[in-house]
């Protein structure tokens, strides 16, 4: 069990040693120009406390008692005071500090002193519940996990074809005529229904200072901005 | 929605016949340069406040009037008329707004300080966000660390890949991929209806 402490400590020493402090909270108690020194820091201290795990015996685990429970702490206190910062234990890649980062350095703290009372095989299930305790790790299980559940489900897949407003607005603003009437317009989309082949959509517009309504006809179906018809009544 | 005679009326009048061209040229030229032949006219020192313009959160309806809060604490009354396009996931009229929407407006500034909207959105949002997981109707978006939940709306929600034309079908989108989200807000959630996703297919 120690020795997994111990090599989680190493992981999160050796990202911190290669730098990439972006984001971590640090930056607002010791100033932004000294996180990438203070994180070397953090680094060394992990490697000489997975150090001590393995040598120094309770010595060793209570220092890693006390340093999770100072990482708890800290982890804590970033989650109030910069909510927008990335945890930055164990990799560069961007982590808001949540419920699981809290969950993981109280975990890693119960393991350091409990070390001695568990028989070895408990660091499997230890490994497993680190792993998923670690929002840094998401993009090698989770969302792979995510994907495959996407591709044999199709949660949206199922949904009727229609054609969106949205795109008859686009081909309505390709075409030359909305272009040349663009000044008389006022408002966004009005009203818009469909007629037969065409969906008609209003605009409300002004002509020599006259309140008057722009009616554009779209092909429904086609992509054919220039068949597209106006008026203005 | 406008009455079924009037629909019926401007649906005549634009695919009746020969008006619909006669309509198109009397504006004069369709050329795109007259489009920009008017822009001078909108004259604002770089950063003035638009007098045209107004944002908040609507704190009252009174009639077809709007009592809006801006961002900024200003109080703007905004009045829709018929002539109003309200904007609400989708092109709607003024009995969907209500107190609590978020609010972007434009339309002209009257002597007494009403402004005499052209074009409301309400609750309106622009969001570039990573795609976390894709359920039933449901895309769970993460927008810079905060987990936004975006609901599809059938019938309305569009998707546009890779710049091409709007289509209905959002089976395309990829968990893990970027997507920028078009969307109606539900005001005090972190929810959105989503109206168009943009996203690159693969």
């Amino acid at each position: 069990m120690d020795v997994l402490v111990a090599a989680v400590l190493l992981w999160a020493a050796v990202f911190k040693l290669r730098g990439g402090a972006q984001r971590s909270a640090l930056a607002k108690i010791v100033g932004k120009h000294r996180v990438t020194t203070v994180f070397r820091i953090i680094g060394g201290v992990e490697v000489a406390l997975a150090a001590g795990l393995l040598l120094a015996g309770p010595v060793g685990a209570w220092a890693a008692f006390a340093w999770f429970l100072g990482l708890f702490g800290y982890l804590l206190w970033a989650r109030v005071a910069e909510p927008e910062s990335s945890c930055g234990c164990l990799a560069d890649k961007y982590a808001p500090v949540g419920v699981r980062a809290l969950a993981r350095a109280a975990v890693l703290a119960a393991m350091a002193v409990t070390a001695e009372l568990v028989p070895w095989f408990a660091a499997v299930p230890g490994a497993v519940v680190i792993v998923l305790l670690s929002a840094e790790l998401d993009g090698y299980w989770l969302v792979p996990l995510r994907r495959l559940k996407v591709r044999l489900q199709h949660p949206l897949g199922s949904t009727e074809f229609h054609i969106p407003v949205a795109s008859t607005v686009q081909q309505l603003h390709k075409s030359q005529v909305y272009q040349s009437a663009y000044p008389l317009l006022r408002s966004d989309v009005l009203d818009t229904w469909d007629e037969g082949e065409w969906r008609i959509l209003t605009y409300s517009a002004e002509r020599d200072g006259e309140r008057a309504t722009a009616v554009f006809a779209v092909p429904r179906e086609r992509y054919e901005p220039d068949s597209i018809r106006f008026a203005l009544t | 929605m406008e009455s079924l005679g009037r629909r019926k009326f401007l649906t005549s009048a634009v695919l009746g016949s020969a008006t619909a061209v006669v309509g198109a040229t009397a504006l004069g030229s369709l050329a795109p340069e007259t489009a920009f032949a008017q822009e001078d006219n909108w004259m604002l020192e770089p950063d003035a406040i638009d007098p045209d313009f107004a944002e908040g959160r609507i704190t009252g309806i009174k009639g077809t009037m709007l009592m809006v809060t801006g961002s900024d604490r200003t109080f703007h009354r905004i009045l829709l008329t018929s002539g109003t396009s309200v904007w609400k996931l989708r092109n709607t009229t003024f009995d969907e707004a209500e107190v609590g929407d978020g609010l972007y407006a434009r339309g002209a500034r009257m002597p007494d300080g009403v402004l005499a909207a052209d074009a409301v959105w309400l609750n309106i949002v622009n969001l570039q966000t990573h795609i976390v997981a894709i359920n039933r109707d449901v895309l769970h978006l993460d927008h810079h660390g905060h987990r936004i939940v975006g609901h599809v709306v059938t019938g309305t929600t569009a998707a546009v890949y890779n710049g091409t034309p709007a289509i209905s079908d959002l089976s395309l989108l990829q968990v893990g991929k970027h997507a920028q989200v078009i969307g109606a807000w539900r005001p005090d959630t972190n929810e959105v209806d989503i109206a168009t996703v943009y996203a690159a297919a693969a």
